[in-house]
């Protein structure tokens, strides 16, 4: 019997027990399509989290003290204080591969306006930080030099410092807040940016001058963290290079010490989210898959029933012509155009189900066609793997016994 | 399976055949050495009480079993040293089996039924499939119920749908096991005018039957009793089933 012919029978037999069948293929049915909606939940995540990592700002580089070591014993990263502004100063005048470069100088104050008080964290950065962070205002004015200069008792505020302070709906800027127990004026308001990639709320914010906070707020000399911006993606790593170079140099350190700082750029964060959110894919997908199995393994005991309840068929294709590779064929086919008939459903299944969480759950969703096309070549080999076993036991029928069973 | 064997080439031949069953602590000689040779074009009925053998007989001819000892020669060839394959083969090109019980496919029509054979066999397009169909279920006087299913025809249709699909691959030898034994007089008459037929075309026809009146209609008749041929003999004076058929009285319809 050719192909065609096979699969036409195959299909008038899996008719005649359409509810059967219906109940066989429900559990690949539900394999398919929860392999295809968790890739699709995985993949939209990858998305979510490496499109909030480029919030960060382009080809931003970090540059922090390192852990330092108490009897060989590390502290947490960021704890020993070598960061100055002469290194910045170094920097810009020898580095050629860096658009912008600001200190960062992080202070935690209570602030005041009116009846309200709120908890948050001031920056102390340069003017160039904006653009480094790729951060724009909703209104106000720019930062200029003349502030850091003067050390001037000027604000930028995040969208949540305006909700907590200014609840009656006032414009705050122009307004003076206290931080701690000193007044700022608010010069402008930043645009919002939500949560970042780790959960923060990036908009619970004050940015102040550096000079300011360092004279004002802090009283120290030290830099929690410079962050600079390379001129493009290519010169990333020479602007890395450069900068160790510059620090090295102006931290008058000797050919085999260890660097006294760290530098991480955005691509290495976005890699470690990205190994972060592909094993949840993983974890994802294994356990649909676990479904997966269990469905083969209910497609694998119809087929032995389907083989006991058809003896009598059998014995009467033996003896009619069919030779047992015949009979073979046909279940084993049968198991197949079941499992593949299942693997289309699951995938048209799949992609309505992974549409739904989309809307209903607000997760970004999506389809590859790597997952379709695997699902597929999976469900073929189900259906051989599961259905070679009944469609061998089919086949050794003898076909007198077969013909004798009722 | 073209055979360049001259005409008095026996069809089969078998030489002291044993078919012994191993089920319980007695062995049970179902066939005690059999000799035999069949002509082609015979028309024989093989006759005998249960148990007698005649089943197990038909069974190893069709190369559906195999004997114990002995030797079974279809066309010259050996088949007692072939594999599963190669009998399946010998049976799909040259055997066309009727049962008792029809032994057609549930829910599937009498025109796929009496196509099925031609699917394993041969390799033809769908139309020169449905010519060889329709000329078959011609020759029984079925064309008109080709979309039937088995249970919408009666014994006598069942049948002849299952002798449409025994001689769709135009067989050497047709083996009948008590193909009238469902059937009533007038039935068994009908199927046995069309056996007739089918011989007088040249197919060997090999028919078991403990009816006396059906194995009138054959050319031969051998008995078995206890593994062993005790009579064979040649029946001279065979039966026309078409006339015995047109002398039976008409039943009256029931109002």
């Amino acid at each position: 019997m050719n192909f065609y012919n096979l699969i036409i029978s195959s299909f008038k037999a899996l008719r005649k027990n359409k509810f059967r069948t219906f109940l066989t293929m429900l559990g690949i049915i539900i394999g398919v399509a929860s392999v295809i909606v968790m890739l699709s939940i995985g993949k939209g995540t990858e998305k979510d989290i490496n499109s909030r990592m480029a919030g960060l700002g382009t080809n931003l580089i970090m540059i922090s003290p390192s852990a330092t070591k108490t009897q060989g014993v590390s502290s947490i990263a960021g704890s020993q204080q070598t960061l100055k502004i002469k290194d910045i100063e170094i920097i810009k005048k020898y580095s050629t591969s860096i658009k912008a470069i600001s200190p960062v100088i992080r202070a935690t104050e209570q602030l005041k306006y009116g009846a309200n008080n709120w908890r948050s964290s001031i920056m102390g950065v340069s003017a160039e930080y904006l653009s480094i962070r790729d951060l724009s205002l909703v209104s106000g004015a720019p930062f200029s030099d003349e502030y850091v200069k003067t050390s001037a008792k000027v604000c930028y505020i995040g969208k949540t410092i305006e909700t907590k302070l200014f609840t009656n709906g006032e414009d705050p800027i122009g307004k003076v807040i206290r931080i701690g127990s000193i007044p700022f004026k608010i010069i402008g308001v930043l645009k919002s940016k939500g949560q970042s990639g780790f959960g923060q709320d990036q908009d619970d914010i004050v940015i102040a001058p550096y000079t300011s906070v360092q004279n004002r707020i802090t009283g120290s000399e030290y830099l929690q963290q410079i962050y600079a911006s390379a001129k493009s993606e290519q010169t990333v790593t020479s602007a890395v290079n450069e900068i160790t170079y510059c620090l090295r140099i102006s931290h008058n350190l000797s050919k085999d010490a260890d660097d006294d700082f760290e530098i991480n750029t955005q691509s290495e964060i976005m890699e470690t989210a990205a190994s972060i959110s592909s094993a949840i894919t993983l974890l994802l997908a294994g356990i649909a898959a676990i479904s997966l199995l269990v469905g083969g393994i209910g497609i694998m005991n119809i087929m032995f029933v389907s083989v006991t309840e058809r003896t009598k068929e059998i014995g009467i294709r033996l003896a009619i012509g069919a030779t047992a590779f015949d009979v073979l064929k046909q279940f084993l086919i049968e198991a197949v155009v079941l499992t593949i008939t299942a693997g289309f459903i699951g995938i048209i299944v799949g992609i309505l189900a992974s549409k739904l969480v989309a809307s209903i759950a607000g997760i970004q969703t999506i389809i590859t066609s790597t997952s379709i096309i695997v699902s597929f070549i999976v469900c073929s080999l189900i259906g051989i793997f599961f259905g070679w076993y009944p469609a061998r036991k089919a086949a050794r029928l003898n076909p007198i016994e077969a013909l004798r069973y009722e | 399976m073209i055979m360049n064997s001259e005409s008095h080439t026996k069809l089969i031949q078998l030489k002291e055949l044993w078919k012994t069953y191993f089920t319980g602590d007695i062995p049970l000689h179902a066939l005690r050495g059999i000799n035999l040779s069949i002509d082609k074009g015979e028309f024989i009925a093989i006759m005998g009480v249960s148990g007698s053998g005649k089943s197990t007989l038909m069974n190893i001819l069709g190369c559906l079993d195999k004997s114990s000892k002995g030797q079974y020669l279809f066309m010259d060839i050996d088949t007692t040293f072939q594999s599963n394959m190669e009998l399946a083969w010998l049976r799909r090109k040259n055997f066309g089996f009727v049962f008792q019980s029809y032994n057609l496919l549930s829910r599937t029509t009498a025109y796929e039924n009496v196509e099925l054979p031609l699917l394993y066999a041969s390799k033809y397009k769908k139309n020169k499939r449905k010519e060889i169909v329709l000329n078959a279920l011609d020759k029984v006087g079925l064309r008109d119920k080709i979309k039937s299913l088995p249970n919408q025809l009666s014994g006598g249709q069942q049948q002849r749908v299952a002798i449409a699909r025994a001689i769709i691959n135009n067989p050497f030898v047709i083996f009948a096991d008590e193909p009238t034994g469902n059937l009533d007089t007038r039935t068994s008459f009908e199927i046995m005018s069309i056996f007739q037929k089918l011989n007088e075309q040249g197919t060997t026809i090999i028919l078991v039957t403990h009816e006396n009146d059906i194995a009138d209609f054959t050319k031969r008749k051998i008995v078995f009793r206890d593994g062993k041929i005790i009579s064979d003999v040649e029946n001279m004076n065979q039966r026309n089933a078409e006339e015995e058929y047109k002398k039976l009285p008409v039943e009256e319809e029931p109002a």
